[in-house]
């Protein structure tokens, strides 16, 4: 069934969107120079603490592989990656960002640079938050042949001592510097860590900002969007030109807010996606743009970069900075404070590890982004993702938020009957009482992504 | 008249009948001491802390059964095992549990504690994190923090103080427990060794349900037992098993059908549930927390630059002369998963051949004895 109807929002493109790839060009760039700099390189640092080794200068960061954007422009690359992982013994089931991270290694494209040249990342490093994390590491650090170190995530409940746990993290990052100095021999700069932690903190306010201008009807931004910013978010945070881009984006969303300007020219319905998308298929998300709807977000994706204040009711609010919170950060001490706290305190991701609050959080942030359906990717390819997902589903629905499942996986596309999960999600759009729209082709370009 | 006389029951029959009917002894064990049962599903939960409570610490495991009421709770593609367990709960099969614990481990088991203590009434729950880096220098204070937690929640719930006295009593009972079951794998460097894997798997999963003190008469009587029992001549092939819950007695006996005897394991239902003993200190709990961050780990708890678990796994193929290893692995356990092709590297440079097996909550018989049958050829034929 089609219907054909008038936009009833004004939609442009993000003026910021070039910015935000020469930014993440020129991170790029740097990281492919960083062994000409003389600068050290290191494997893993994603997603969390990744200003830890900035003390040690300008350090690349490969995060879990620098090719990963360009394998999942490549589906038949991803299988490649994925089955050398299967060959190497890992089982199909295990954490797909390892399987296809490592892969690319075993298939020699995980650290060569455009110019031929192989970098050899000097140790290996990450927090441990789930089961795969700081196993990727691990697996790296023996495949390169190089020293690895974890830092163990404390996964408490609000009913516990968390002032144990932030104790415990700064005291293993007090270890891990350490073990940086000896093992690179080079002396760690205290005031590096200090800026870079200031960064990695004002970014991850951004995010929370940016994300919650999402609430606007029409929303700002979509989905897609705001996950192209995760190729720099993950490793980068802490760099310059991260924050200062990011507060170009709120202030243009900030204007758009204003202005009604919106992501979608229809956004009759606004959808949540819980999980990673499959990143091989990006059609996927744009399927409720036919039916005049948006995908504006997700609890994970919003969780996965901010800072956020949780309140009572579970539900959230962007965090204040770290001097109003009153954690000032002037040198080691208090910078591995402050950003234990940021992970701790204000991150709703690693928490989520736990699930005892999963939905009540999954619920308010479906009623504060005035969401009208949630539809939940089942990732075979994330555990931790996934974790709680069904539970949560049959929580919101009896909280009366309609939803959905589709199984799939976001790093292989072996795991996704991408037929079938678009009659899923069209019957989906159906159920919620909308129908195709005939001209609603004119939304953000592709290229955006 | 002839006076009856009353046959004593094997320990080892005990064993297997504690195993088959898990569930009488622990029923029993209230009514006779109306003392509470506490109930948990991962080795890493403190168990002294609880026995030193007057509560009988109970390990929560599946049926292996087909079942069908996780599905709104635990998608599909998380271990079996974690929805068998979580199905036990939902189905009332530990409906005499008066509260539930559990310690931080795998998102799988994670996933099973909460939807247990939000859908499954019951009148205590209590988390512990446990540290994922057990040799870090760090995780010794943490998890003490977390033991003191777990210690007044204990206090809390049944309204009693656990002193020092209390859990050096405890400590005793579990140290006693350990170290009979170690004296009893000892046995097994033997050649041939005087009890199966079969045997073995069953004594030590029993000890899972029963009170610790009385698992351990049982122990010394099986011990008794073994001295009684004729001398074997009959060598067999020297295999370990490897792995994750492996809370399947029916694969060894399937393993032992052949020409083969499973000497040694490495799994969460053998060694790395009693391996290493409490070494007392000054501080009670402090002692009862390196022992859970000394003992054999799990692959969730493996995150040193040095993995921890081949080491171990090749030091006990030394000991026990292993022949062979049989890997077992449950489908959707990423932490085994992850650790698997590295200790089959391990295992196989050393010259010790390995067969991995993948399984459901259900092992497919015919399957696998195609496959540890072929296994068993090829070993007889290395060794000749």
């Amino acid at each position: 069934m089609t219907t054909s109807a008038t936009a009833p929002y004004e939609s442009r493109p993000i003026e910021s969107w070039g910015k935000m790839k020469e930014v993440r060009r020129n991170i790029m760039r740097d990281l492919w120079a960083t062994k000409k700099r003389g600068d050290i390189l290191y494997q893993g640092g994603y997603a969390a603490m990744v200003s830890l080794p900035a003390g040690l200068g300008n350090a690349g960061a490969f995060g879990w592989g620098p090719a990963m954007a360009s394998i999942m422009r490549d589906p038949e690359l991803a299988r490649r990656c994925n089955e050398a992982s299967e060959a190497a013994g890992l089982g199909s089931d295990c954490c797909v960002t390892l399987r296809v991270n490592f892969g690319s290694a075993l298939v020699g494209i995980h650290n060569l640079a455009r110019s031929g040249e192989r970098l050899q990342p000097d140790f290996a490093w990450d927090v441990h938050q789930c089961e795969a994390q700081a196993k990727t590491a691990q697996y790296f650090a023996e495949y390169y042949k190089v020293p690895f170190f974890a830092i163990d995530i404390p996964i408490l409940p609000l009913t516990h001592d968390l002032a144990s746990g932030i104790k415990y993290v700064v005291l293993q990052m007090h270890d891990f510097i350490q073990w940086m100095e000896k093992i690179t021999k080079r002396e760690y700069k205290d005031e590096l860590l200090v800026e870079a932690v200031k960064r990695e903190w004002k970014t991850s306010i951004l995010w929370s900002k940016l994300c919650e201008l999402q609430k606007a009807v029409p929303a700002p931004m979509d989905y897609r969007l705001l996950n192209s910013l995760a190729a720099l978010l993950v490793t980068s945070k802490h760099r310059e030109g991260v924050p200062e881009l990011m507060a170009d984006l709120v202030a243009e969303d900030e204007v758009r807010v204003k202005d009604k300007v919106a992501a979608m020219p229809f956004e009759r319905c606004r959808l949540l996606h819980e999980g990673q998308p499959p990143y091989y298929y990006p059609p996927l998300l744009k399927i409720p743009r036919d039916y005049g709807g948006t995908f504006i977000g997700g609890r994970m994706l919003f969780a996965l970069h901010g800072a956020w204040e949780l309140h009572e009711d579970f539900s959230w609010t962007v965090s204040k900075t770290p001097e109003e919170l009153g954690l000032p950060i002037k040198d080691r001490d208090t910078a591995l404070r402050a950003l234990a706290e940021l992970y701790l305190t204000y991150g709703r991701m690693f928490l989520q590890n736990l699930q005892f609050y999963k939905g009540d959080e999954a619920i308010q942030v479906a009623r504060g982004w005035h969401a009208d359906g949630v539809v939940f990717h089942l990732d075979r390819g994330c555990k931790g993702g996934a974790a709680g997902n069904v539970k949560n589903r049959t929580e919101l629905q009896q909280a009366g938020i309609p939803t959905m499942c589709y199984e799939g996986s976001n790093a292989d596309p072996r795991d996704l009957a991408e037929n079938q999960v678009v009659d899923r999600i069209e019957a989906f759009l159906e159920s919620l009482g909308l129908k195709k729209i005939i001209t609603a082709k004119d939304g953000p370009d592709e290229k955006d992504d | 008249m002839p006076v009856a006389t009353e046959q004593k029951v094997s320990a080892w029959d005990k064993f297997r009948e504690i195993v088959a009917d898990r569930h009488a002894y622990a029923k029993e064990w209230k009514l006779r001491t109306g003392g509470k049962a506490m109930g948990y599903m991962c080795t890493y939960v403190a168990e002294e802390v609880i026995y030193a409570a007057g509560v009988l610490p109970v390990r929560i495991m599946g049926s292996r059964e087909p079942q069908d009421v996780t599905e709104p709770y635990i998608y599909g593609m998380y271990c079996p095992y974690c929805r068998d367990c979580l199905a036990q709960g939902l189905l009332g099969r530990y409906n005499y549990l008066d509260g539930i614990t559990e310690t931080h481990t795998c998102s799988h088991i994670r996933q099973a504690y909460d939807s247990w203590q939000k859908f499954v009434p019951i009148g205590f729950n209590h988390y512990t994190y446990m540290p994922a880096d057990v040799r870090s220098p760090r995780a010794k204070d943490m998890f003490l923090i977390e033991l003191n937690q777990l210690k007044k929640a204990l206090e809390d719930w049944t309204g009693k103080p656990i002193t020092d006295a209390k859990l050096d009593k405890a400590t005793r009972a579990y140290n006693t427990n350990r170290q009979l079951l170690r004296q009893i794998y000892n046995l097994r460097k033997q050649d041939p060794p005087p009890l199966s894997g079969l045997e073995a798997m069953y004594m030590v999963m029993s000890s899972f349900w029963m009170d610790k003190a009385e698992h351990s008469v049982l122990l010394r009587q099986a011990l008794a037992e073994i001295k009684q029992r004729p001398p074997r001549t009959d060598s067999k092939l020297r295999l370990m098993t490897i792995g994750s819950e492996n809370d399947d007695p029916e694969l060894i006996e399937l393993i032992e059908s052949f020409d083969a005897q499973v000497v040694i394991d490495e799994q969460c239902t053998g060694t790395r549930y009693f391996w290493n003993k409490v070494v007392p200190q000054e501080d009670r709990l402090a002692a009862i927390a390196q022992r859970y961050l000394d003992r054999p780990p799990c692959p969730m708890k493996d995150l040193q630059e040095v993995r921890q678990r081949p080491k171990w796994i090749m030091d006990r193929v030394k000991e026990y002369k292993v022949q062979g290893a049989v890997l077992v692995r449950l489908k959707f356990c990423d932490p085994h998963e992850y650790d698997l092709p590295i200790i089959r590297r391990t295992l196989e440079e050393a010259g010790i051949p390995t067969l991995t097996l993948e399984r459901d909550i259900i092992t497919p018989v015919g399957q696998f004895k195609t496959r540890i049958g072929a296994f068993m050829e090829m070993l007889q034929a290395d060794i000749i």
